[in-house]
């Protein structure tokens, strides 16, 4: 296959998103600039004008209306997906690390890095419609542990919060009370990624213990874990086949010893049950791949990576035969 | 490659890309972008009843000789859901910085390149074997050859040795659990064993194999320029390697400092390798520096005399052979 | 036997025999000591002369302070006991603190357990009795044994003078006491005098024996390890020791069947530095702070321990006999230099044969630098074991399994002068040695390669070599051949270039012929031989600038015309391959197949080359690769990337021709070892035979490898099903809960939101396409 290749970014890639119709791609990254592209030949369609820093998160309504991005300015920001305007602004005294609308769109969690001897803290929001009903403060916040909380998402029917740190643990609050209802050591080392799939039955969490697990959504229940050679940053699994899609590499700050062949910069499809045999690796990029996600419809992967580059990748026929 | 039925006439869209950037043709040995007046016109033909679609397209390859290539490819249709919401979004106008029209800071091209969905360990390595027999094939002088290249003398010759140590070579066939798998459990079907995939480095024909193990060093050699002082032999290890194997990168380095001077030349194996990190490293902004690459002018080389045989201890001692090795420690 | 100190003579049964010596302090200056009598039942012949012999006295050095020729001993008279003087000596009743004290040193005397009787030493006259005592003194008062009591080597001597061939000496503690019996018995002074050391305790012992023979009670066969089983596996098999982190492992290597390793056994903590095979691989040894340690048979049960604290390199044997254990010491003062410490073990009962202690230096290593030259002592290659240590201008040739040092013709203990001796190799299958010494003598005598035998010391071929810089020297692994390596000035002194002699060593007067490569200016940087063979390889570095690309030349000394069948004796060249990343060459154990191996700088690119038909056989990389090692039976090739470098650690497997069969990374990897095999115990025709019929057994060999993999493929689909049930089964249960959830969850959705997951109003099929490559052909027209 040929991917395309699509240079906006001048920094490294920290988030990306399709829609929920597969048509739209939204990129996340350190330049301030969250950039929405045509998802089936990576024109740039918009750039969302505003933050003052990295931006490490987004959401996107169902209707592809909002788009919602919490940045290291310290603001979560929801912007008119078509015409690039800001809407709102919540501010902070800390780095947005994670934003996530819940089931409907009526709730918001956004989750904020501890700082400056705050903790972290994950703050709920109701939404409405129009803007400027919007509520600046939060209907609950919830103190999270001591590290970072690199993602919190909503629980299925928006009962619960789900959310992975840099502690490694995988934690389940109740969205009602605030209490923590249950937490495991999921991973060793940190865990950077947390992504549900498609169909809500699951989500995959990556970690730099080089390790990629698959969980279920309601218990929290550990189904599979995808090992790796090298630090996993992000995955997703795949709504089509039974695949599961892994990228990583070295911590950015420690690149400095290997070569492209041992630095990992591919993206790696295992299969989501015989969890030990890998389908096969998709090179290309120069740096670590921070961000990746398959299309809504699985016949296609976006890769974001340090080098700055978004590429898209329409699978091959022969991938679907897989 | 999947995409609307509309653009299904143009031959390669990738290379239209480049046509709309006016960035012009001349990217490595595959590229159709210059046109040559005087090569013939590329053709499409079929698909026919089995969806086989044949592209036929002519171009110059590195040794001023017509090349015509000839692409089968099997049209498979799908069908995609389109919600009355894509289409609205479709008549979307671009905004943000998006909005001018010729943004220098953004490009989106297609790859150049194929990229290949590797499969795990076994089939990676053969199809380095492979290269390599069909290299050698190559050096036989056949004029047409077909790829891949099977060299049954070389393979028959092996499998006779092979089993005078009593091993099986299993040549072409898939690992375990690949290959024809147990019926029914959801196992991959192989890799169709006729055609398939090529790598890249082999397409460009038995005379470009053969030409590249003779080119000459100098023309493998690229200069790159405006490297950060903490720029290291084997950082650019990893930025050139994705292009292709590299023979070889010295780093100049201060002799007092130990720090890099700020350049390198960097040596591929293949011309073509070198042309395309060239093309795509050059104006690339690493490490907050933008590189630059360009040929190296040809200049006498260091006579670089690393002897010695074998590694170093590591924890063992290492025995002195006698019979073996020159001794000298 | 006139007694010293008063008494004529003694009773028998009374008091016991009085010694002089100044043990005691008292105020006459002259000391008693009453030896108490032997307990139980009479002392056997030899213990009474022995002790007759100790009260009959006339050798016993004088008292400090005491001139014995002042005074007619007889003349001296002691004070009755009865009266009540004990001069201070230890006796029953009520000692004194000091006494008590002294009593506790001599009640070791009851024992005897201090004292030891060594015999068979020389029997000298008066004259020369002092110088043998002093040699005594050096051996028995060693450090590691211990000191004795002063004055504690008596030598009895006869009427005449002469000593009587045996002395007692007395130690201080009974622990140095056994520590001689130990070390010195059996101990060598020269070709008549093997000392016979035992313990006075041990007397006693003696004499309980009873007078009836009884027979030992019968101890049931417990059988040891099978130290050969792994030989036994039916699938013929090699094994393979791989160390990482504090991990050590052993595997099946089964690359061929399944493609994996089958684990044979694990530990963590196994060793405290390294590992290391026995050569016919035995056992394993593995090396900690006190010492070393063997391990082997099916359990990997400890076979055997050897006491060598600090071991830094152990050696084994070839006929894994011994194990020779090398430990430094570092010296506690700056100008001190490091002692070196080599113990020389018997592999089976872990007893130390013999040890060698000095300077570092003198063994080949400096405490800064580390070992130059590891084995120290190298092992020739013939029956008779021999090993040898380079001295300066000297090698130093010990024999098995007295570890005595050579005898020269004469018959002395002597060591193998050669003047600037740079270098020795011993032939692997002979006890040939090949020597090279430098230009001496102020440029007078030439630079010498020779060929002696031992222990005869037989010159069996000499070459003198003239403006010689330096040498190499290369045995053939089967001991045919020998290579040397001949750096030569040129005419202005300026360069050098290098040449090759080449020794047939095999053949009758050992005939030599000269090779030069035609490029004379290239530097040469590795020369190995062909095992089982008679090729060679030579990688040298052209003289013009390629850019680190070397070349690579085979020759052979032996070819035979196909047609005619006549074998030609000569040097002949066999191919050249230019321009290749190759800086080692790696020979397989049996023959024919080589890897060329461009390590280092050239960052681990390897090429299999055929040479028996002069064709390359495949080119691939194992970046950064570390080490080559072929299996013993040159199957299989394993490349590893050890730790020196942080990333990519890990090892891989190739078959002989050059494919890939496995990749194993494995963080902070350290060594990868074959078990080596021991030599076929087939002879040369019945293994030609298994050549020319190999059809046959191949066949059988492939039908067992193919219902392998088929059963393993089975095993992987009933896995795999497995699986898959299982995750179906869950996924059955969420999506039941997902439909139950439905309604609420459009519910929350609201009036205005997405009805369900899927069908949205006003959803068109819109038809795309997808191209799959089949086939991609180029014709220059």
């Amino acid at each position: 296959m040929r991917p395309i290749l699509m240079k906006g970014h001048e920094r490294p890639l920290t988030f990306v998103k399709y829609n929920s119709d597969g048509d739209l791609l939204f990129s996340m990254a350190k330049d301030h600039n969250p950039t929405i592209w045509r998802a089936d030949d990576g024109t740039r369609l918009g750039v969302y004008k505003g933050h003052n820093g990295a931006v490490f998160t987004c959401d996107v309504t169902h209707d592809s209306a909002r788009l919602v991005t919490g940045s290291a300015d310290q603001t979560v920001r929801l912007w008119d997906v078509r015409t690039g305007e800001e809407l709102h602004r919540w501010s902070y005294r800390e780095p947005a690390r994670s934003v996530d609308f819940g089931e409907g769109e009526k709730l918001l969690a956004a989750t904020t890095d501890p700082f400056m001897g705050e903790p972290s803290k994950i703050l709920v929001y109701r939404l409405d419609d129009d803007p400027a009903k919007l509520d600046s403060e939060p209907v609950m916040s919830l103190t999270g542990p001591e590290g970072r909380i690199t993602r919190a998402v909503w629980g299925p029917l928006n009962n619960t919060i789900v959310s992975v740190g840099e502690d490694g643990m995988l934690r389940k609050w109740d969205a009602e009370t605030g209490k923590v209802l249950h937490e495991t050591q999921a991973h060793e080392k940190s865990i950077v990624c947390l992504q549900p799939s498609y169909d809500g039955t699951c989500f995959i969490t990556g970690s730099h213990d080089k390790t990629a697990k698959l969980f279920d959504f309601y218990s929290l229940e550990e189904l599979k874990t995808y090992s790796h050679e090298k630090p996993v940053l992000s995955a997703f699994v795949s709504p089509l086949l039974d695949h599961v899609v892994l990228a990583g590499g070295q911590d950015a700050s420690q690149v400095t010893l290997t070569s492209s062949k041992a630095g990992g910069f591919e993206s790696k499809i295992v299969h989501k049950v015989y969890n030990t045999e890998v389908i096969g690796t998709v090179r290309g990029h120069f740096g670590p791949v921070n961000a990746i996600a398959y299309s809504p419809d699985g016949r296609s992967f976006v890769t974001g990576g340090e080098d700055g580059y978004v590429r898209l990748n329409h699978m091959d026929a022969e991938y679907f035969a897989l | 490659m999947s995409k609307g039925s509309a653009m299904s006439a143009r031959t390669r869209w990738g290379d239209d890309d480049d046509d709309l950037f006016g960035d012009g043709g001349g990217h490595g040995a595959s590229s159709g972008g210059a046109v040559d007046i005087s090569l013939p016109p590329p053709q499409i033909i079929g698909p026919d009843a089995n969806g086989v679609k044949t592209y036929i397209e002519y171009k110059i390859n590195e040794k001023n000789q017509k090349v015509k290539v000839t692409k089968k490819v099997k049209v498979s249709k799908y069908m995609r859901r389109v919600t009355p919401g894509m289409v609205e979004r479709r008549k979307w106008t671009p905004f943000g910085d998006a909005a001018n029209a010729r943004d220098q800071e953004c490009r989106t091209v297609a790859s150049i390149e194929d990229i290949y969905l590797e499969r795990p360990r076994l089939q990676a390595e053969k199809t380095e074997l492979e290269k390599d027999k069909d290299k050698l094939a190559a050096m036989t002088k056949d004029s047409a050859t077909l790829m891949p290249y099977r060299s049954m003398r070389l393979r028959a010759k092996y499998r006779e040795l092979a089993q005078s140590l009593g091993i099986e070579e299993r040549g072409d066939t898939m690992p375990p659990g690949d290959d024809d798998g147990p019926p029914g459990s959801g196992s991959m079907p192989p890799l169709p064993s006729k055609g398939g995939y090529v790598p890249p480095s082999l397409r460009g024909g038995a005379a470009a194999a053969g030409a590249a193990m003779r080119d000459r060093r100098d023309e493998n050699s690229l200069r790159v320029t405006n490297l950060s002082e903490d720029c290291r032999e084997a950082d650019l290890q990893e930025l050139f390697r994705p292009f292709g194997p590299i023979q070889r990168i010295y780093v100049a380095y201060d002799r007092e400092t130990g720090e890099s001077r700020g350049f390198a030349f960097v040596n591929f194996i293949h011309h073509e390798d070198a042309a395309r990190a060239k093309e795509k490293l050059d104006g690339f902004g690493y490490d907050n520096l933008i590189l630059r690459v360009d040929w190296a002018a040809p200049r006498p080389e260091r006579a670089d005399g690393e002897g010695g045989g074998g590694g170093g201890d590591r924890g063992g001692p290492r025995h002195d052979r006698g019979g073996g090795g020159y001794g000298r420690r | 036997m006139r007694g010293v100190g008063g008494r004529k003579g003694y009773p028998p049964g009374g008091r016991g025999p009085v010694v002089l010596s100044p043990f005691c302090p008292s105020a006459a200056g002259l000391a008693v000591r009453s030896i108490p009598p032997p307990r139980n039942p009479p002392l056997r012949e030899s213990m009474a002369s022995t002790m007759a012999l100790y009260m009959g006295v006339p050798g016993l050095p004088a008292p400090v302070g005491f001139d014995p020729s002042s005074c007619d001993v007889d003349d001296v008279v002691l004070p009755d006991e009865s009266l009540g003087f004990d001069f201070g000596v230890s006796l029953d009743e009520s000692p004194s603190p000091e006494e008590a004290q002294l009593a506790k040193m001599s009640s070791t005397l009851e024992n005897f357990s201090s004292v030891v009787v060594v015999d068979c030493i020389p029997v000298v006259p008066r004259e020369k009795q002092d110088k043998l005592l002093a040699v005594l003194g050096k051996i028995f008062r060693h450090p590691e044994i211990g000191s004795t009591v002063p004055d504690g080597i008596h030598m009895p001597v006869d009427a005449n003078g002469t000593s009587k061939g045996f002395a007692i000496i007395e130690y201080v503690s009974p622990q140095s006491a056994q520590k001689a019996v130990e070390s010195i018995n059996g101990y060598r002074l020269d070709k008549n005098h093997v000392f016979s050391v035992f313990n006075l305790a041990s007397a006693e012992r003696l004499l309980a024996i009873p007078r009836t023979y009884e027979p030992p009670p019968s101890k049931p066969y417990t059988p040891t390890e099978n130290l050969f089983s792994w030989l036994m596996d039916a699938r013929g098999r090699d094994q393979f020791a791989s160390r990482y982190s504090d991990q050590t492992e052993i595997f099946w290597n089964d690359a061929k069947a399944t493609g994996k390793e089958e684990p044979v056994y694990q530990r963590q903590n196994w060793t405290e530095s390294f590992v290391q095979w026995s050569p016919k691989g035995t056992c394993i040894a593995t090396v900690h702070r006190q010492g070393a340690a063997l391990w082997g048979g099916p359990e990997w049960a400890r076979l055997q321990r050897f006491a060598h604290p600090n071991t830094r390199l152990i050696d084994f044997s070839p006929d894994e006999k011994y194990l020779v254990c090398f430990s430094l010491q570092e010296p506690s003062h700056p100008r001190e230099s490091a002692q070196a410490n080599l113990g020389f073990f018997d592999l089976r009962t872990g007893k130390k044969m013999r040890t060698f202690s000095g300077p570092a230096e003198d063994y080949g290593t400096s405490a800064s630098s580390g070992v130059t030259s590891w084995p120290v002592f190298r092992w020739s290659g013939g029956e008779d074991r021999l090993f040898a240590k380079m001295g300066k201008n000297c090698v130093s040739v010990y024999e098995c399994p007295s570890f005595g040092m050579c005898t020269t013709s004469e018959g002395d203990k002597k060591s193998y002068t050669a003047e600037a001796l740079s270098d020795f190799r011993w032939s692997p299958s002979a006890n040939i040695m090949a020597l090279f010494q430098k230009e001496h003598g102020g440029g007078n005598a030439p630079a010498r390669v020779s060929l002696v035998e031992f222990p005869s010391r037989k010159d069996i071929r000499q070459k003198a070599l003239f403006s010689v810089a330096e040498a190499a020297l290369n045995w053939h692994p089967q001991g045919t051949y020998l290579g040397v390596t001949v750096d030569r000035y040129t005419k202005t002194r300026k360069s050098t270039y290098t040449g090759f002699e080449l020794f047939r060593v095999a053949e009758k007067d050992c005939p030599m012929e000269v090779l030069e490569l035609q490029d004379k200016k290239a530097r040469i940087i590795c020369f190995a031989w062909e095992p089982k063979g008679h090729r060679f390889c030579i990688v040298s570095a052209p003289s013009e600038i390629s850019g680190g690309r070397t070349t690579v030349d085979f020759y052979s000394m032996l070819t035979t015309d196909p047609k005619t069948g006549t074998v030609d004796r000569k040097v002949k060249h066999l191919t050249t391959l230019k321009s290749r990343q190759c800086n080692a060459v790696y020979w397989s154990p049996a023959g024919k197949h080589i890897v060329l191996a461009g390590l280092k700088s050239m960052n681990g690119q390897l090429e299999f080359y055929n040479v028996e038909e002069l064709e390359s056989m495949a080119q691939s990389e194992h970046f950064m690769c570390t080490d080559v090692d072929w299996d013993p039976t040159g199957r299989f090739i394993s490349t590893s990337v050890t730790s020196v470098h942080q990333m990519e650690n890990g090892y891989n497997l190739w078959s002989f021709s050059g494919k890939m069969l496995s990749r194993t990374p494995r963080d902070r990897f350290l060594q990868y070892l074959w078990r080596p095999r021991p030599p076929s115990l087939l002879g040369e025709k019945k293994e030609a035979e298994i050549a020319k019929n190999l059809k046959s057994y191949a066949k059988r060999y492939e039908d067992e490898d193919e219902r392998l993999r088929e059963k393993q493929d089975t095993n992987l689909a009933s896995h795999r099903k497995r699986l898959m049930d299982e995750f179906k089964g869950w996924e059955k249960r969420i999506m039941e809960r997902r439909a139950f959830e439905a309604k609420e969850r459009r519910s929350l959705r609201g009036p205005n939101g997405y009805i369900s997951d899927d069908e949205v109003e006003g959803t068109i099929e819109e038809e795309m396409e997808a191209e799959e490559v089949l086939e991609v052909r180029e014709e220059v027209e």
